[in-house]
């Protein structure tokens, strides 16, 4: 039992990586330590906290709460895979606009699942929005500051689609 | 913070599952949406020799609602019943539970046959299942067996599982077409386990006399408890305050419930009282509302 090694293959961000893994080796860490990406931040390791929160096959998830076999095949989204070509994603630019950070460690789960949150939900109350995210604590306290980055995000999101099917039409 | 070594089993199918129980049985964890199973692994609050990984067997994934009857596989998760427009149309009470149940990056993983499994006492989806009329099935080498939600949950993280055996698929019966739901629950954080909630289900006859009624309550009280002496005593025409006071002070007095150290017993009587009553008036009045209409 001790030892046992588990090949596995997923895809990261887009790209195709391979690893060995214990079967108790939680993502999160397999995630940092044996892939680098260390924008995975690591709290509470009980799926309060949500600083390590990833998106497996699209869907946000509690990365310390799977073990790294079962990402097996799976396609997993952290927060080096948001900016594009050296663009940031609309919602980390609201986040850096608003003051949606101060020492950044909750601010790759609050942005994961801002996106997710936009996505399901591309008009937002400030109250669904306080609630979407209330599954993601910030230590330093900075709540006001990401509830208006969040809703930014959401409008200029809606207006570059709205834009895109205009360029589309014409 | 790290679990302890184990053997890791992943199936693909019932069958591969029900071997590998009937195998590893009481050595082994089942693996559904891991959402309480790791954070416990974690603390190494449990060290199982085995986890059976359940997470391909995809025929346990699913939501079926035909007639009147709804059925669930044990490995939906969470997520797929809030979204499902056929649940929350024809079964309200349990997309309003859903929505209390953590966050949705937990219920993107957890399963309706893993919290069941868990049983924990302030959980939202046991309490929804406990308050409709629902079966579980139960399967394993030896065979499958049906049982009523309170014949599996016993108590407390107690139900009737036995070692071998999975928890197949969830039976709800559909409250009647005009029924209205309400889930009510009191937690310290939006997301965290009920300190105290109470789920009801209310439908009228054709001469607007409630002539169903379902109510149950959680949080303090080991397994969640259906109320049915108040069910009875509520039905028929609409209760006054006075009425609805008296039956839902009578209702709580005689269940069972624990007091700890964060919230003792009267307190926890006391919240109660109070999430039944918002929770009854709320479905009563609703399933008036669609009445006149």
């Amino acid at each position: 039992m001790f030892g046992e090694r588990i090949a596995l293959d997923l895809e990261v961000n887009g790209k195709p990586l391979s690893g060995v893994a214990e079967p108790r080796t939680l993502l999160s860490d397999f995630l940092r330590h044996n892939l680098g990406f260390t924008g995975v931040h690591v709290g509470c390791e009980h799926g309060v906290c949500g600083a390590c929160t990833v998106l497996l096959d699209d869907q946000p998830v509690r990365s310390c709460l799977m073990f790294a076999v079962q990402a097996r095949h799976h396609s997993i989204t952290t927060i080096e895979g948001l900016a594009k070509g050296g663009e940031m994603h609309p919602v980390q630019d609201a986040f850096r606009r608003h003051h949606g950070l101060q020492c950044g460690f909750c601010t790759p789960g609050m942005v994961l699942t801002a996106v997710d949150l936009i996505q399901r939900e591309p008009d937002p109350s400030e109250r669904s929005v306080r609630e979407g995210m209330s599954g993601n604590l910030c230590r330093c306290t900075g709540y006001e500051g990401i509830v208006q980055a969040v809703l930014a995000a959401a409008k200029d999101l809606k207006r570059q689609s709205q834009s895109n099917r205009t360029e589309e039409t014409q | 913070m790290k679990p302890a070594p184990f053997k890791y089993i992943e199936v693909a199918d019932e069958e591969a599952l029900t071997s590998a129980l009937a195998d590893y049985g009481d050595d082994a964890r089942l693996l559904a949406g891991g959402q309480s199973l790791v954070p416990m692994m974690n603390f190494r609050v449990v060290s199982p020799e085995v986890v059976i990984d359940l997470n391909r067997v995809g025929a346990l994934s699913y939501i079926d609602c035909r007639d009147d009857v709804c059925r669930i596989g044990a490995l939906t998760r969470h997520a797929m019943i809030e979204d499902s427009d056929p649940l929350s149309r024809r079964c309200a009470l349990l997309g309003q539970a859903v929505r209390n149940v953590a966050h949705r990056a937990v219920r993107n993983r957890g399963t309706t046959g893993g919290t069941l499994a868990l049983a924990y006492p302030g959980a939202e989806i046991p309490l929804a299942l406990m308050t409709l009329d629902t079966d579980i099935i139960l399967r394993s080498k030896r065979g499958e067996r049906r049982l009523g939600m309170k014949d599996f949950v016993l108590g407390a993280l107690d139900t009737s599982l036995s070692g071998d055996e999975y928890i197949r698929q969830v039976e709800i019966r559909m409250p009647p077409p005009g029924s209205a739901a309400s889930f009510v629950e009191t937690s310290r954080r939006h997301g965290d386990f009920a300190i105290a909630a109470a789920a009801v289900v209310a439908a009228r006859d054709d001469h607007g006399r409630l002539d169903y009624l379902r109510a149950g309550v959680a949080g303090g009280t080991g397994a969640p408890v259906r109320l049915t002496a108040l069910e009875e005593a509520l039905s028929g025409d609409d209760p006054d305050d006075g009425r609805m006071a008296d039956s839902v002070h009578e209702a709580i007095a005689a269940i069972e419930v624990f007091g700890d150290h964060h919230y003792p017993e009267d307190f926890r009587r006391h919240v109660l009282k109070g999430v039944l009553q918002r929770a009854l008036k709320d479905a009563i009045v609703g399933s008036e509302r669609r009445h006149v209409r």
